[in-house]
């Protein structure tokens, strides 16, 4: 179970005996006067100093020091997701940086078929530049938790650039590497797609929203 | 038989070969598994050859290029390839980027792949292992 309740008894349930856990709870859940309602998180972060008063009663001061601990990490919610660099210089780091792609996507709650856009977008970049600079080049990922969760992707190398980015983009590419159609794919699945390139190298910047 | 690289079997059946592209496939590992894929082919005389995708979670353009790049050679040596065991969120990723896979053909599933070989499913009908065990009930 996940809820919040059986969640607590979990924790509780660590250090006590099933009934002495239930105890502290319910002996909580009464001093906090929230009697009769569902728990949240919320509720449950604001009763600590009556579950700690409880625990007290049952355990020593170290062992009550730790459960309120390991309460917090229970229950203080997970941070936002943090931006994560990439190096990217062998082909393993391609599949790095696009696992860790499809793990954002998904810690910020986004369908399976949109993390697996956002990924693919992910590849295509890095793997460009690991086959088309030879000092390799770097992949940023930026997410945006929220109501309107969003991945940034940027790459960037110091490559010797795209000459002929614009034939890419009209889809009038012949590849000799590849289908040559990673670039103008990867603009496909995004909602926003920018690129700076030049003799000094090439700087992509790419937005999905999930 | 099963035989090739480390990582992707090359799976005989009759005189097909089946594939199960699996896992992050690397450049040294398409490489491989082309080379053994060819050779097996030249060595065998198998008509037709089966690359079943079911174990990669995403396909990019890289991972097309290899797989028609695969199909082409064999079609060289009169050999027809099905790649089979697309699914949707990758067909989906693969539709939107206006990827295609040039001269290969697909099926949904393996079972669909050997039918389009010829590979004739067992009749129906044909004894369940577990009605043999004593006492074992099919659950409805
Ligand atoms: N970061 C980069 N630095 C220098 N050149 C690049 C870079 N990315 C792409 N290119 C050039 O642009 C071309 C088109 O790239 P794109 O990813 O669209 O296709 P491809 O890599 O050739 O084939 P595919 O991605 O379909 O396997 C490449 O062939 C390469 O010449
Ligand atoms: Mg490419």
């Amino acid at each position: 179970m996940n809820d919040p309740r059986s969640k607590a008894l979990a924790v509780l349930g660590r250090h006590l005996s099933a009934i002495n856990a239930q105890n502290v709870l319910s002996r909580a859940v009464r001093d906090a006067r929230l009697v009769g309602t569902v728990l949240t998180l919320a509720d449950l972060r604001r009763m600590q100093p009556q579950i700690e008063r409880g625990l007290r009663l049952f355990l020593p001061a170290a062992t009550v020091a730790t459960v309120l601990a390991e309460f917090d990490r229970a229950f203080v919610p997970a941070g936002p997701p943090r931006a994560q660099v990439f190096p990217i210089k062998a082909e393993s780091d391609v599949s790095e940086a696009r696992l860790a792609a499809r793990g954002l996507c998904e810690q910020l709650g986004a369908r399976r078929v949109v993390a697996q856009k956002a990924s693919t977008v992910v590849s295509e970049l890095a793997r460009n530049i690991f086959m088309y600079t030879a000092s390799g080049g770097t992949i940023e990922l930026v997410p945006t938790a929220g109501p309107r969760p969003k991945l940034l992707i940027k790459a960037y190398d110091e490559g010797p650039g795209i000459p002929n980015l614009d034939e890419i983009m009209a889809g009038r590419y012949r590849s000799r590497t590849g289908l040559g159609a990673g670039l103008l794919g990867a603009k496909r699945l995004v909602e926003r797609f920018e690129i700076t390139t030049g003799a000094t190298g090439t700087r992509i910047s790419a937005e999905v929203d999930l | 038989m099963i035989q090739g690289t480390a990582r992707i079997p090359i799976i005989r059946l009759w005189s097909l070969l089946l594939v199960p592209v699996q896992g992050e496939l690397t450049d040294t590992h398409a490489e491989q598994l082309r080379h053994d894929v060819l050779a097996e082919i030249h060595a065998a005389g198998s008509s037709g050859l089966i690359l079943d995708v079911t174990g990669l979670w995403m396909m990019d353009s890289h991972m097309c290029a290899v797989l028609t790049g695969l199909a082409q050679a064999t079609a060289l040596m009169g050999t027809r390839t099905i790649v089979c065991g697309i699914n949707a969120d990758t067909a989906i990723t693969i539709q939107s980027m206006g990827l295609e896979l040039r001269g290969v053909r697909t099926a949904l599933t393996l079972e669909q792949a050997l039918l389009a070989f010829g590979v004739q499913p067992p009749p129906d009908g044909i004894d369940d292992p577990l009605d043999e065990i004593a006492g074992f009930e099919h659950s409805t």
